[in-house]
């Protein structure tokens, strides 16, 4: 199946609005999740876990940490996934 | 001598310990106006079960909880990621609170108690929150898939904890389980904190919410489950010979108790006064009840609360309606008051065994038999047993003066918790 920047970038906003039960239009690329919407360490487990899901890859535990927004979200898939200015990747 | 004083100084560093505040969640209702209406009138909250299909079950119906508002105290998050136990106790606690006026700010999403430090909450549990358990499990077992807030909600310890967050009370923090006696065994753990001057206002109780259909299906293989179609709300008939067992209910209830002086000081009403605790283990059989165990509790809570027998004017029996249960009780009961007079009712009948939640909201309904001079009726009795020949208050609600009530509850394993309380003048 190919993906796109774009479609992991909506994948991305709607599974972090379902974790979080929320609006999706209230989502924007820099939203910080914790700021914003009190989101937890587990809200960020789930978002985490249900990506790897998704997308088949696997996120470093280190890295849980410093995913406070939909982009970095979506820039670690984009990186685990190596697609590069926003090419169209098979996964 | 040194032991002698601290003795007596000990005994004169008791407080005393008082009821201020109610909450409840039940087949009948989650109002003190609508439970106590229900138990005095012997109005049943027996309802077919329709979470899941029973059809081919051999036990249909139980004490259910219906339309209990929830959804205005918590968000659509907190809502998905907690089980019934915890959604449950989450309104008692707020009722019991904003009974107990406790709550400053008491709107329904936003409430936090004033002097967070002094009041802390014990609760029971016996099944604790199955639903959220069997949920992972089958998740897992036939998917793979883990879940990141299965242990949070499925733990017995997640009621507790939850109402602990919602409300800001950071005093004491435990939950009980202790099968069918947990509930009254979280009571009488909370009394003593107050009663030994650790703490000043406890949140205390039992909640269950186990009818899921393993969890049934379970019971009904223990065979303890009435059977009965016809007629569900007849099912459970407690100390009639024609019993034909139990029917489960869910449910919590949550009582405020309070150090006198504080609950004095505040000006705010008072149920009743918690006199008495006591606690034995039979350590016999796991699910053989022994009336040695159950007589010992009823004699250390009547030590505890320093008063002799033939003071108590009313039994709030734990009266399942199973033989062993109603027999072994029975004869606890007569080896403390002798062939008594005492009054004594079991309202399971009208909720549903609803485990540990039982326990609790039989410690209130005693407090307020005392509080209103009505004795609840045993709903359901037909036949006379020769094995349980104690006056059961089986011919509807019984007016009568009375000072000091006794409730109790017996668990799976040998866990026995006698309460006392006396009526508040």
């Amino acid at each position: 199946m190919n993906k796109s920047l774009d479609s992991i970038e909506k994948e991305v906003y709607r599974i972090v609005a379902d974790v979080l039960k929320i609006d999706i239009a209230l989502l924007e690329p820099e939203t910080d999740l914790i700021d914003t919407f009190q989101a937890d360490s587990l809200d960020a487990l789930e978002i985490v876990l249900t990506t790897q899901k998704v997308f088949g890859f696997e996120v470093d535990d280190s890295q849980i940490p410093m995913l406070r927004t939909p982009k970095q979200i979506i820039e670690c898939i984009a990186d685990a996934l190596k697609i590069e200015n926003q090419h169209t990747v098979s996964i | 001598m040194t032991l002698l004083l601290d003795l007596v100084f000990y005994k004169h560093m008791q407080k005393q310990v008082v009821v201020t505040g109610l909450g409840f969640v039940t087949p009948v209702g989650s109002s003190v106006e609508s439970f106590l209406t229900a138990v005095t009138k012997g109005s049943s909250g027996i309802r077919l079960i329709k979470s899941f299909d029973t059809s081919k079950l051999r036990t249909k119906y139980a004490g259910i909880v219906e339309d209990f508002p929830i959804k205005d105290l918590l968000t659509d998050k907190e809502l998905s990621r907690l089980d019934r136990t915890a959604q449950f106790s989450i309104l008692a606690a707020k009722l019991a609170l904003d009974d107990a006026d406790l709550l400053k700010n008491s709107s329904m999403s936003g409430s936090r108690v004033e002097e967070p430090d002094s009041i802390g909450i014990c609760m029971g549990t016996g099944a604790g929150s199955v639903g959220a358990l069997e949920k992972s499990y089958k998740s897992f077992f036939e998917n793979g898939q883990s879940d990141v807030f299965a242990i949070p909600s499925s733990m017995h310890h997640s009621p507790t904890g939850n109402v602990s967050i919602k409300y800001g009370l950071h005093g004491f923090n435990l939950t009980i389980s202790t099968a069918c006696s947990s509930g009254a065994a979280a009571i009488g753990v909370a009394f003593n904190e107050i009663r030994y001057g650790n703490i000043k206002r406890m949140v205390a109780g039992g909640v269950e919410a186990s009818i899921t259909k393993c969890h049934l299906e379970n019971w009904t293989a223990m065979r303890v489950l009435s059977p009965e179609k016809e007629e569900p709300a007849r099912a459970m008939k407690p100390f009639s010979k024609n019993r034909s067992g139990f029917l489960l209910g869910e449910g919590a209830a949550l009582v405020v108790l309070e150090e006198l002086e504080s609950a004095l000081a505040r000006g705010c009403k008072i149920y009743g006064e918690i006199v008495g605790f006591g606690s034995t283990s039979d350590g016999t059989h796991i699910v053989n009840p022994s009336f040695e165990g159950q007589a010992l509790a009823i004699e250390r809570a009547l030590k505890s609360a320093k008063i002799a027998p033939e003071q108590i004017g009313y039994i709030n029996a734990h009266g399942t309606a199973t033989s062993l249960n109603d027999k072994v009780e029975t004869q606890a009961i007569k080896k403390i008051f002798g062939k008594c007079q005492i009054p004594i009712s079991s309202i399971k009948p009208i909720t549903g065994h609803m485990l540990a939640a039982s326990g609790a909201a039989e410690f209130a309904t005693a407090i307020l038999a005392a509080k209103e001079g009505l004795i609840p009726p045993t709903i359901n009795y037909e036949q006379l047993d020769p094995d349980c020949d104690l006056d059961y208050v089986t011919e509807g609600a019984r007016k009568a003066e009375i000072e000091y009530t006794m409730s109790t509850s017996f668990g799976f394993g040998g866990s026995n918790a006698v309460l006392v309380s006396k009526r508040w003048n």
